[in-house]
């Protein structure tokens, strides 16, 4: 899974990172891919939705393949 | 409150603020090889994520090692989470996050089995024949001394589940107290059962909040709020 960072207290400090501003971009726009894909008919609130498409990124464009992985999203159940 | 859209998660990835999760439930001795190879990639491509990354991240805004981080969570407090998956994070030098439903931990081992099954907790077959199924005390302790270990409640309970004062002061704050008291350190994060995000319900976030820690863990974000 991608975890998207939040600070509840103040706005987070720009990112430095080129390489994360880069991969960031990236999987964004995987992401409003994959969604427009596989969810068409989800609301943009729809967290199950989002999920799931956080999902297939998770797995398409970071993990290595094993059976080990149980899940790459919904974790704390 | 920061809700979990699509929107948001984008504008997440788009501004660098995002880091690489994966998430392990049992991982039984029998699969040790798939996970060791797992981890081994994981390892070879991404930086390990210590608590004090995770502060700095949270700090500046900006990752600040060679490679991105990635987190390997191993949710429940199983203990082959101990015996399993600990040993191989520090083979490939990874820093493992073990969330425990605290009460799991305390239960008698006669009763572990019946208490994962009555609490969401899900077993595999090794995990079934007789023994202990939890880590223990002095597991969790070993494990806070090179990996992250923080409550996910006490009785893997979620939003839908704590409805009182009771509840609250049973699931969030004593778990932290239980786990703070075995590790000498203060949890610094929490996760709901069903990965709620923050912002869901005040009186929960307050209740986080008051426990002393500093970030919830939720599906699709990880919250600072403290």
């Amino acid at each position: 899974m991608i975890l998207g960072l939040v600070d509840e207290r103040r706005p987070l400090p720009p990112s430095e990172d080129p390489a994360a501003l880069e991969s960031g971009a990236a999987l964004a726009t995987v992401l409003a891919s994959y969604h427009r894909t596989l969810v068409p008919f989800a609301r943009p609130d729809d967290e199950g939705a989002l999920i799931a498409a956080m999902q297939v990124v998770a797995y398409s464009h970071f993990a290595p393949v094993s059976p080990m992985r149980q899940d790459s999203g919904t974790a704390p159940a | 409150m920061t809700k979990p859209d699509l929107r948001t998660a984008r504008q997440q990835l788009e501004q660098g603020h995002f880091l690489r999760v994966v998430n392990y439930h049992s991982t039984p001795m029998v699969d040790r090889a798939g996970l060791e190879r797992e981890l081994a990639a994981f390892a070879r491509d991404y930086a390990p994520v210590t608590l004090a990354d995770l502060d700095e991240l949270f700090e500046t805004g900006t990752w600040r090692k060679d490679r991105p981080g990635l987190m390997p969570v191993f949710y429940e407090g199983y203990r082959n989470s101990a015996t399993v998956a600990a040993p191989l994070c520090e083979r490939y030098g990874l820093t493992g996050w073990f969330p425990v439903a605290t009460s799991f931990v305390d239960c008698p081992v006669e009763h572990q089995e019946a208490f994962a099954r009555a609490h969401w907790i899900s077993l595999v077959e090794e995990d079934q024949q007789g023994g202990r199924i939890a880590m223990s005390w002095d597991e969790v302790a070993e494990l806070s001394r090179r990996h992250v270990v923080t409550p996910h409640t006490a009785h893997h309970e979620g939003l839908d589940t704590v409805l009182d004062d009771a509840d609250l002061e049973r699931e969030v704050f004593a778990s932290k107290r239980a786990l703070d008291a075995v590790t000498g350190q203060s949890a610094p994060a929490f996760v709901w059962l069903h990965g709620s995000a923050y912002g869901q319900s005040e009186r929960h976030d307050r209740a986080v909040r008051e426990a002393g820690y500093r970030y919830q863990f939720s599906n699709t974000m990880l919250h600072r709020i403290n």
